[in-house]
């Protein structure tokens, strides 16, 4: 019980600690920029209900489509590419090219073909996030412990339960390590999406705090946007772990 | 260059008289590996037969081309050259009837799937029920003995636990016969003779045939009922000696028998002729 | 080598040539894809005019600095972090949350504090790229063997040549690694900055390429920021291969 107490004590001091200061400093705070932490928490609050349906939700359903299809296209054709070699050695040059392309900067593309909609935000992620996945992916599926390939021929293992139940599982490790930069990448699109060109979105109620020179909402909608990208990566964690218990390390 | 010359009284090598339909034919098979000039020849000319029910094991130096052997017999291998039968049929791709051991558990269990479910994996392809498979997989486990870990993963277990693991899924399989790669290479002596006897007592228990290959000689004549001798480069079959020990047997009284001392002799002398031959 | 550059190369060729074809058919409408040729062309252009080197520059130095300072900040920190148990354990969830936390987010409010220059693009791309290094250098310094920090003690080595012999050596592959996906970050961020704030390099002619509806030129300047990512990975990854050769990951020629 008490080493538990520790525990957590040691998680929470830190943190604690570190917002007490901000409180006490920016208290009475006449500067611009940094507005007393209570006043921030006041637009927090002010922010809250509606803020959430109106600037989060329609950020995060935009993630989360781009980045199933980024994730989606990757781990498929990162199975193809893996499996076949005649085709990896085909795609590599272009596949490695397209990776060391920052992802935003194919943003002004999309948003010139596609305006600043929805469908936008969805390809930009698409394209931009897909590559972490799909680099990771033939990492995985090159490695596949041949033996199993043996079991499944010996078996007869049909063939959708070899993709499922053998070679998914088997790559599984190097490909949740791609989704989890993939996710990083999508997050980076959809708030400099919506920051470039929206109406909508987190991304763009922190620009248009900016705009304003409104910088307690600025503040907030910066402390909203950093908890948002820390659930979801915390989210994403609950998840791996959970896949790859067989592992037994994590 | 297949030898089957009578060698001594103890042991009398035999060419058996086939019967109608052996369990596995192999006949004139030869593998090489690579194309044209760069071709290296692994296996030339083997020619064996097994009967049903027969426990014969391949003992050969480490390199002979025991693996690449038994890959041919299981159909994950085409010979460059001959055939295999397996009960009468041609071998083209793995067999309904045979189910296979790797050498090495650790990779040859799937990891992410607990015990019970590597041990159905296979009889998913089979037309069963669910009732009709757990049945089948709670018995194959109490066959082994390992009922109570049913429910962990292969890397909570012991390597013996993991080999017994991927013996149950082989039986549950119910092959006519059980090819076995060098199965408890990899384990302490402890352990591998525990897994011998239980072999055994599968194998009577559920009457297969099995093909053991192993590096380990003391191995081989405890198991077998024929021991073949693959050696030389290419390898050739250059004996197979008929063990004629009563059964059941057991580790210390049968290891002790006079007889188990000369057939050793014998076995490791064929390998070491064949070694000076090449 | 042949067949994978000679396969490599056709599909290259193909790929360029699909791109051609869509953009002379104008396949995606408005010209927002124009074809390669009209791309290759505009890029020349562009490459022949001063203020596409001093963009480069920009861009370059930003990088650099953003790169080198985060270096300074992550490694010595992550060394001191990962050589006390109680630091790291205390440190631990506020490092989590912040590296977690999406660097662009704080773009507007270090705008408004720094304006859009020089500074303001360093700045953040350091807050970017520490994370990284810092955690890296971290684990590289848990997971160092205790016998080999004992069996420096044992044979009385100083503190300082334990420093450079033992635990640098001992902890520099995981700090490669940190560096080269940090290098990467620092690039990314640089030319969201320069996109989104304005600031000065490729980004900034990029936004002006788009708002001007010079796609040829757009898409010339997309191609130039691949060009620098595939530049720094082949750099950290060769530099980081060198370094370690004495490495066994590294020695097997990986």
């Amino acid at each position: 019980m008490t080493r538990r107490l520790i525990l957590v004590a040691e998680l929470v001091a830190l943190p604690f600690l570190l917002v007490t200061v901000w409180w006490f400093s920016s208290a009475g705070s006449s500067s611009v920029f940094f507005p007393p932490l209570q006043t921030i928490l006041a637009a927090l609050v002010d922010w809250f209900p509606e803020g959430v349906t109106r600037d989060v939700v329609p950020s995060v359903v935009n993630l989360l489509a781009g980045y199933a299809i980024a994730v989606t296209a990757g781990v498929s054709a990162g199975m193809v590419l893996g499996r076949v070699r005649a085709l990896e050695d085909a795609f590599s040059p272009i596949i490695q090219f397209m990776r060391s392309i920052p992802p935003a900067a194919l943003l002004p593309f999309f948003i010139l073909a596609m305006g600043p909609t929805s469908t936008m935000r969805i390809s930009v992620i698409a394209v931009g996030a897909v590559w972490p996945t799909l680099l990771s992916t033939i990492d995985g599926a090159r490695g596949i412990e041949p033996a199993l390939l043996d079991v499944t021929k010996i078996y007869k293992t049909s063939r959708l339960r070899r993709i499922f139940k053998v070679l998914l599982p088997a790559a599984s490790p190097l490909i949740l390590a791609g989704m989890k930069t993939s996710l990083a990448f999508a997050i980076i699109l959809v708030v400099v999406s919506e920051m470039l060109a929206s109406t909508a979105g987190i991304g763009y109620f922190i620009i248009s705090s900016q705009q304003y020179f409104n910088l307690p909402d600025l503040w907030a909608g910066t402390i909203v946007m950093g908890l948002l990208g820390y659930l979801l990566s915390e989210l994403f964690f609950f998840v791996e772990r959970r896949l790859l218990a067989w592992k037994g390390e994590i | 260059m297949t030898s089957f010359t009578t060698e001594s009284s103890i042991m009398d090598t035999v060419q058996e008289a086939a019967p109608s339909s052996p369990a596995l034919e192999v006949s004139r098979l030869a593998k090489s590996y690579g194309k044209r000039e760069a071709a290296k020849q692994v296996l030339a000319d083997i020619t064996v037969s097994v009967a049903r029910g027969e426990f014969v094991c391949v003992v050969g130096p480490s390199g002979a081309g025991k693996t690449t052997l038994l890959r041919c017999l299981s159909g994950l291998l085409e010979p460059t050259t001959g055939e295999v039968l397996v009960n009468g049929h041609a071998v083209d791709g793995p067999p309904d009837e045979l189910a296979v051991v790797f050498q090495d558990y650790s990779r040859s269990l799937l990891p992410w799937m607990k015990v019970a479910a590597n041990v159905e994996f296979p009889l998913l392809e089979k037309k069963m029920s669910k009732a009709e498979r757990k049945a089948l997989v709670g018995q194959m486990l109490e066959a082994v003995g390992l009922t109570q870990h049913a429910g962990k993963y292969p890397r909570e277990l012991s390597g013996g636990m993991q080999q017994r693991v991927a013996i149950a899924r082989a039986l549950a399989y119910r092959p006519t016969i059980l090819l076995m790669d060098e199965p408890f290479a990899s384990l302490d002596a402890q352990t591998r003779a525990e897994l011998e006897d239980v072999v055994l007592q599968l194998r009577d228990d559920f009457g297969v045939t099995i093909v053991f290959v192993t590096h380990d000689i003391d191995e081989a004549v405890y198991l077998g009922d024929r021991v073949v001798v693959l050696s030389g480069t290419p390898a050739t079959v250059s004996e197979i000696v008929e063990v004629c020990f009563p059964t059941p047997r057991d580790q210390v009284t049968t290891k002790a028998l006079p007889e188990f001392g000369a057939i050793r002799g014998e076995v490791l002398t064929r390998i070491r002729d064949a070694k000076q031959q090449y | 080598m042949t067949r994978r550059f000679s396969l490599g190369a056709v599909t290259v060729v193909t790929f360029l040539g699909l791109w051609e074809l869509l953009g002379r058919t104008d396949a995606l409408g408005d010209h927002a894809l124009p074809p390669f040729l009209a791309t290759a062309s505009a890029l020349g252009r562009a490459v022949a005019a001063a203020e596409f080197w001093m963009a480069a520059g920009h861009t370059a130095v930003q990088w650099a600095l953003g790169l080198a300072g985060a270096m300074l900040v992550a490694i010595p920190l992550g060394l001191f972090l990962g050589l006390g148990r109680l630091r790291h354990r205390v440190t631990r969830s506020t490092i989590d949350f912040l590296r977690t936390i999406p660097p662009v987010m704080l773009l507007p409010l270090f705008v408004l504090v720094w304006g859009t220059g020089l500074k303001m693009v360093v700045l953040l791309a350091i807050y970017a790229a520490v994370w990284p290094m810092l955690t890296q250098t971290i684990t590289g310094v848990r997971q160092i063997d205790q016998a080999t920090m004992d069996t420096a003690a044992i044979f009385k080595i100083s503190a300082w040549r334990r420093f450079w012999r033992v635990l640098l050596p001992a902890v520099s592959p995981f700090i490669t690694s940190g560096v080269r996906v940090s290098a990467v970050i620092s690039l990314f961020i640089a030319i969201v900055c320069e996109l989104v704030a304005g600031s000065p390099g490729i980004g900034q002619l990029l936004a002006q390429a788009q708002l001007g509806g010079d796609t040829a030129l757009m898409w010339g300047l997309i191609l130039v920021t691949g060009v620098l990512g595939v530049l720094i990975n082949t750099v950290f990854k060769t530099a980081e291969s060198q370094l370690l050769a004495w490495h066994p990951a590294y020695a097997k020629g990986q």
